[in-house]
């Protein structure tokens, strides 16, 4: 049986939360103010981690393809575990293609896609054939790498006084209406949204009642340190320029010089960039695959993560034209909108799942009475 | 009444953001109507229980 230890389950929603979140400046349609819209949307992505962890409280021993199953019955719970797996792929692949094309831009220019995808997901597998715990440990090594990397890369920048800090004032200078919009649906839906896919893995956590209280205190530092990176991005970069470069954490790396002997720090990047998007794609891959798994009672699940594996990267390699078609896709059609593709599977759907679970126990209750 | 324009816009858009993204759009716009439903039903029938049992 696996099972996982509270710190593993902490490491892996931090390193997920982290992804590749911290490369991008989110929300800087709200210029100066951007990062409050993320403290925004951390407060409003607490209320979804609430309904996703009371769902789970419900059967703490059920995966979400278990649930919908027995919740919606066959018919109806289906096709709809078919829909959050290929939700789980498509976010994957979004990730996947993410980090191919920043590989490709700032390490490896010359090297085909095909060669950097394919190496990646050969990685991918061979954690995923030695199981989820694995995947698990390997995150509980590699989260304090990814967070002293990054406090480093803050202290650092700081220091080498590249950082204006009038460049976030005016606070709040065009009222909090265009922060509000900035923050909902798009920064609730990505990254905090993106936390459905937990209630694949709930279940293999040692003790379910520390669930709820891990991943809040998980999200609200990866939230944190989210909303350090934007402050630096923005007083560093500006606004103007932080919103045309591709990736701005990698521009205010690239400007770290202390005395002429710290310098050159890219590497630091694509460690964060590694670490980030092998456990974001990782998480959201393996999940798509168990949510297949368990529908279908798939024994063999080797098989199914090869196949799975191949249509994802021929998927990612030709689906995406461009990083610009891809970042429309990503930041814009997926997450900007209340009818967009994450606001159904991580926001609606949920609740509208927890409210019927209610409803199904309060008649239960009421029948037994 | 049915706004044609409206409907050819969706079905470029679709067409142009491919199968997969399409399939979740549709999928995820159905299923909130499904599940909406789903509970209208369940509340109905958790509401009658409820009466038949004050009334019994």
């Amino acid at each position: 049986m696996i099972r996982i230890s509270h710190f593993q389950l902490f490491s892996l929603i931090m390193l997920f939360e982290i992804g590749s979140t911290t490369l991008f400046a989110l929300g800087l349609d709200a210029k100066q103010d951007a990062w409050i819209a993320i403290l925004i949307a951390m407060l409003l992505g607490f209320g979804l981690i609430w309904v996703y962890t009371e769902i789970q409280k419900y059967y703490p021993n059920k995966n979400l393809a278990d649930i919908l199953v027995t919740v919606l019955g066959k018919w109806i719970g289906g096709p709809l575990v078919i829909l959050y797996a290929l939700e789980f792929f498509w976010i994957g692949t979004l990730n996947f293609r993410e980090f191919g094309e920043l590989v490709s831009m700032i390490l490896l220019p010359t090297t085909p896609m095909i060669i950097i995808l394919g190496t990646f997901m050969l990685i991918t597998m061979y954690v995923l054939f030695s199981g989820y715990e694995v995947l698990a440990r390997l995150g509980e090594i590699m989260l304090p790498i990814v967070i002293i990397f990054l406090v480093t890369t803050y202290v650092l920048t700081i220091l080498s006084g590249r950082a204006d800090f009038s460049r976030i004032q005016p606070v709040l200078g065009h009222g909090i209406l265009p922060v509000l919009d900035v923050a909902f649906p798009a920064i609730v839906n990505f990254p905090f949204g993106e936390s459905v896919v937990f209630l694949m893995y709930w279940s293999y956590v040692n003790s379910q009642e520390q669930i709820r209280k891990i991943t809040y205190f998980a999200v609200g530092a990866s939230g944190l340190l989210l909303v350090c990176s934007l402050i630096i991005i923005v007083t560093v970069l500006g606004v103007q320029y932080a919103n045309n470069t591709e990736v701005p954490l990698f521009e205010v790396i690239k400007m770290i010089n202390i005395a002429e002997v710290i310098t050159n720090l890219d590497a630091v990047a694509a460690v964060l960039m590694f670490i980030g998007g092998f456990f974001k794609m990782s998480l959201h891959f393996y999940g798509g695959v168990l949510a297949i798994k368990t529908l279908f009672k798939i024994q063999h699940e080797k098989w199914l993560i090869i196949v799975s594996a191949i249509f994802f990267t021929w998927f990612s390699l030709t689906y995406y034209e461009n990083l610009v078609f891809h970042r429309w896709v990503g930041l814009k059609l997926s997450i900007s909108y209340i009818y967009s593709i994450f606001t159904y599977f991580g926001i609606t759907c949920p609740i509208l799942i927890l409210m019927i679970i209610w409803l199904q126990n309060k008649k239960l209750i009421l029948e037994k009475s | 009444m049915i706004n044609f324009n409206t409907l050819n816009e969706i079905a470029k858009t679709l067409k142009e953001i491919g199968v997969l993204p399409s399939v979740l759009f549709i999928g995820g716009a159905l299923y909130t109507g499904i599940l909406t439903l789903f509970f209208l039903v369940k509340g109905i029938v958790y509401i009658a229980a409820r009466f038949r049992k004050v009334k019994s």
